[in-house]
C-alpha cells in the first residue's frame, strides 16, 4: 500500500522493473472509492481476494514447514 | 602446530563473519536514519501551533491538521477498547484451555493469518459488511477495521507471554486449592501482565500508522467532527491525499503529519520497551 506513491499506478503489464507499473494494494487505494458500477468494484474485491489467497498460500506453507522442523526436533531429542 | 594453524584459521573466519555482520546491522540503521533525517528535514517547518488548533484547509490557504488529529486519536482509542478485551480473552484461552483439543491450535493458525493480511483487504471486508449496508461511510466502520487489527496482534502477544509463564507456577496454585480460573486470573495474567500491556502498546502503535484500512471505511473529512456515524478524518488519509496533491502547502502540511505519527509510533514503542523492561526486572 506504501508503494502508491511510487510505483506509478499505471495500468499495464510492463516486464521492465524501472518502468511505472501498479500493485493490488496500491491498485485498491487508488480506485476503490472511485469505481462506478457493480463489475468495476466486483473486479476489485476480486483483486482483493486474489491477494489475500497469495498471503494465506504463503503463510500456511510457512506454518507447513515449521511444523515439520517441530517434528522432526520431536523425533531426535 | 597444527592446532596454532587451526585457531589462526578460525580468529580470522570469525573476524570476517562479525565483520559482515555488523556491515548489515549498519545497512539496516542507515536507512532508518536516512528516513528519519528526511522526515526531520522536511517536516519540522511545518510544525506548529496552528498544525494543532486549525482543521485541515483548502488549497493556498493556512491551516492545521487539528481535525486529523483529533479523529486518528479517537478512532484508535476506541478500536483499542474493543479489540483489546476480545484480544486478550482469546489469547488466554488459546494458552491455558485450548492446550488438548483442535480449537487452540485452529485459533492459533487463523490468528496468524489476521496478523498478516494484508490491511487493504480487511478495509475491502469493513466495507462489504458494514459500509455497503449502512451506504455511508463513518468513523464507526474505521474503527471496526482497526480493531480487527488490533485483536490478532493482542492474541499473539497474549498468548505468548502467557506461555513464558512456567508450568511450576500454575501447579503451585493449583496445589493450594485454586480453581482455574483463579489460577489463570490471579497468577499467571498477573504474571504475564507486563508483557501483555507491551503488546496493547505495539498495537495501538501499528494502528495509529494504518492507511489502507480507514481508505474505504472513515474516508475522510474536510472539517472537524466528532460524529462517529460521519466520514471521519484521520492523520493517515490525510497524509496520503496532501502528499500525492500537486500543492505544496498540502505536501508541507503531509510531511509535518508524518513527522508527527512518525514520532508518537516512536513514543510508543519506546514507552513499550520500557514497561516491559522495568516490569519484568521487578518480577
Amino acid at each position: 500500500m506504501a508503494v502508491t506513491f511510487v510505483i506509478g499506478n499505471a495500468h499495464r503489464l510492463g516486464t521492465s522493473l524501472f518502468a511505472p507499473g501498479n500493485s493490488i494494494a496500491s491498485a485498491l487505494a487508488n480506485e476503490f472509492t472511485e469505481a462506478v458500477g457493480g463489475l468495476y468494484t466486483s473486479a476489485l474485491i476480486e483483486l482483493g481476494l486474489i491477494l489475500f489467497l497469495i498471503t494465506f498460500v504463503v503463510l500456511a506453507l510457512s506454518k507447513i514447514l515449521l511444523y515439520r522442523l517441530a517434528k522432526r526436533e520431536g523425533l531426535l531429542t | 602446530m597444527n592446532t596454532a594453524a587451526l585457531y589462526r584459521r578460525r580468529r580470522i573466519v570469525n573476524f570476517v563473519c562479525l565483520g559482515i555482520s555488523l556491515l548489515t546491522v549498519l545497512f539496516g540503521l542507515f536507512w532508518l536514519v536516512w528516513i528519519l533525517w528526511t522526515l526531520f528535514a522536511e517536516g519540522l517547518s511545518s510544525i506548529s501551533l496552528s498544525m494543532f488548533t486549525q482543521s485541515t484547509p483548502p488549497p493556498g490557504s493556512t491551516g492545521g491538521l487539528a481535525n486529523a488529529i483529533f479523529g486518528s486519536l479517537l478512532m484508535s482509542l476506541l478500536a483499542t477498547l474493543i479489540g483489546t478485551p476480545v484480544g486478550i480473552l482469546a489469547g488466554t484461552y488459546v494458552a491455558e484451555y485450548g492446550r488438548g483439543g483442535w480449537l487452540g491450535p485452529a485459533t492459533r493458525f487463523i490468528n496468524d493469518i489476521l496478523l498478516s493480511a494484508p490491511s487493504i483487504v480487511i478495509g475491502l471486508f469493513v466495507y462489504a459488511v458494514y459500509v455497503a449496508i449502512v451506504q455511508h461511510f463513518s468513523g464507526w466502520a474505521g474503527t471496526f477495521a482497526l480493531s480487527l487489527i488490533v485483536i490478532p496482534v493482542v492474541l499473539k502477544t497474549t498468548e505468548n507471554m502467557l506461555r513464558l509463564v512456567p508450568d511450576s507456577m500454575r501447579e503451585a496454585a493449583a496445589a493450594l486449592g485454586a480453581p482455574q480460573w483463579i489460577v489463570i486470573s490471579f497468577v499467571t495474567l498477573r504474571g504475564a501482565r507486563a508483557g501483555i500491556i507491551t503488546g496493547i502498546l505495539l498495537a495501538v502503535a501499528r494502528i495509529s500508522g494504518e492507511t489502507a484500512p480507514l481508505l474505504f471505511t472513515a474516508l475522510n473529512n474536510q472539517f472537524w467532527s466528532a460524529n462517529m456515524n460521519a466520514p471521519m478524518a484521520n492523520l493517515p488519509v490525510v497524509i496520503f491525499q496532501f502528499a500525492m496533491s500537486p500543492y505544496e502547502d498540502w505536501q508541507a502540511l503531509a510531511w509535518g503529519g508524518a513527522l508527527l505519527i512518525t514520532l508518537s509510533v516512536l513514543t510508543l514503542n519506546i514507552l513499550a520497551r520500557v514497561v516491559f523492561a522495568q516490569k519484568s526486572s521487578n518480577t
